[in-house]
């Protein structure tokens, strides 16, 4: 139970208000619901992470994503929706070319002093429970080299999961964990691609 | 010939059903010991492919994987209630498949379900076989914690989709609410978010309408 509010509601001022409308992603510009479906493809996947700038060091500097939000989210309204009190939101929204579907969110808690979740995994093999993101890649030699040079755990280096005997070029696949312990798997297409 | 062999179909457990009706259910087998098995016809999305734009060694987010404790309570809620559909659901077994999960003579049923046909913003529903490690207990605490995994869906549907999700009854972090009131809506844009049965977050918004 919290007893010292770490953001107060009146910190929620009409500028940050202001900021958060230009800032944050407008509902109204989702993509539709295809015909016979309820809910459209993820439009992002968003990792709770334990220190922001260290998770934008490999999602935006090491795989190249591109900053599409960044902001502080404060006040009654997010708390609601994550089921808090009082905390605020460091929210930042990453996105291959200008994509609006497969975005990656950071998002930090502001002043979590909670029962924190387990720490991180560095595990180097998989386990039920496990969270993995999946990257198509162009460059799954390069941006290897570059992760273990920054030294994430690796799971796996790149590798054919299935050779396909007709394939020219075949399709190749890595895995890491990241900071918080998530997969990250890079799939880089063969030739013919399978899809 | 459909030659899933006794072990195989043990593991598949409810996948069975799905299987048997499959007459295209034949293990495809490596020059190594990795057989996949594909327990549905895979659908290939042929309209979007994937591209690289300007600048970029990655393409959007293919999909998010979670590696399930029960694959067919997982599609109770993504395929069942949420609606999305299966691109492919195999069952892998081998030394590549262990290889690229850095794990030894584990098989693994890999389900992909999307919305439309689509490859990007998908997800992925895996569920590792012959693992005698005993997972932790998942998260199911009302509130969003550091280190929780969301996925973000955008809806049409929220308040059905919210009163079936609740009638199941996964944890409810939030109900429907808007996170910023806009004035030039009539009906405001809402989001709410619920744990899944493996404590995963899902964000389910919807847009709003305009006066």
């Amino acid at each position: 139970m919290m007893t010292q509010p770490r953001y107060k509601t009146t910190v929620f001022c009409a500028a940050l208000l202001s900021a958060a409308l230009l800032l944050l992603p407008n509902p109204s510009a989702a993509q539709d619901v295809p015909e016979g479906y309820s809910v459209s493809s993820m439009t992002r996947a968003t990792i709770f992470v334990r220190d922001l700038d260290e998770s934008l060091k490999l999602y935006r500097d090491l795989l190249g994503l591109t900053t599409r939000v960044d902001t502080i989210v404060e006040g009654p309204r997010i708390n609601e929706i994550i089921g808090t009190e009082d905390y605020g939101l460091k929210a930042v929204i990453l996105q291959a070319g200008d994509s609006i579907i497969g975005n990656i969110g950071i998002y930090e808690i502001i002043g979590d002093d909670r029962e924190p979740l387990p720490p991180p995994s560095s595990r180097s093999d998989t386990v039920t429970g496990d969270f993995a993101v999946v990257f198509i890649t162009d460059d799954i030699d390069g941006i290897t080299e570059k992760v273990k040079a920054a030294g994430y755990p690796l799971v796996s280096p790149p590798m054919v999961l299935f050779p396909n005997p007709e394939a020219e070029v075949q399709t190749r696949e890595m895995m890491f964990r990241d900071h918080d312990g998530v997969l990250v798997n890079l799939i880089e297409l063969g030739l013919p691609r399978p899809w | 010939m459909v030659r899933v062999n006794r072990t195989t179909l043990k593991n598949l457990g409810g996948g069975l059903m799905t299987a048997a009706l499959f007459l295209g259910a034949v293990p495809v087998t490596a020059q190594d010991d990795s057989s996949v098995t594909p327990l549905i016809e895979r659908v290939t999305p042929t309209s979007n492919p994937t591209v690289f734009q300007d600048g970029m060694n990655v393409a959007p987010l293919a999909r998010a994987t979670i590696f399930v404790r029960d694959i067919e309570a997982s599609l109770k809620l993504y395929r069942d209630i949420l609606g999305l559909r299966p691109m492919f659901d195999n069952y892998w077994k081998g030394s590549g498949i262990n290889a690229i999960m850095g794990t030894d003579g584990l098989e693994l049923r890999a389900t992909v379900l999307m919305a439309g046909e689509s490859v990007s913003g998908n997800l992925g529903i895996y569920q590792l076989h012959n693992d005698e490690t005993t997972p932790p207990p998942s998260t199911q605490t009302p509130d969003t914690r550091t280190g929780d995994f969301a996925l973000v869906f955008p809806t049409n549907d929220i308040h059905r989709l919210t009163a079936e999700i609740t009638a199941a009854g996964y944890p409810i972090v939030s109900p429907p609410v808007p996170l910023i009131i806009r004035e030039e809506y009539a009906e405001q844009p809402v989001e709410m978010m619920f744990r899944d049965p493996d404590g995963v977050l899902v964000n389910l918004v919807q847009a709003g309408v305009l006066k």
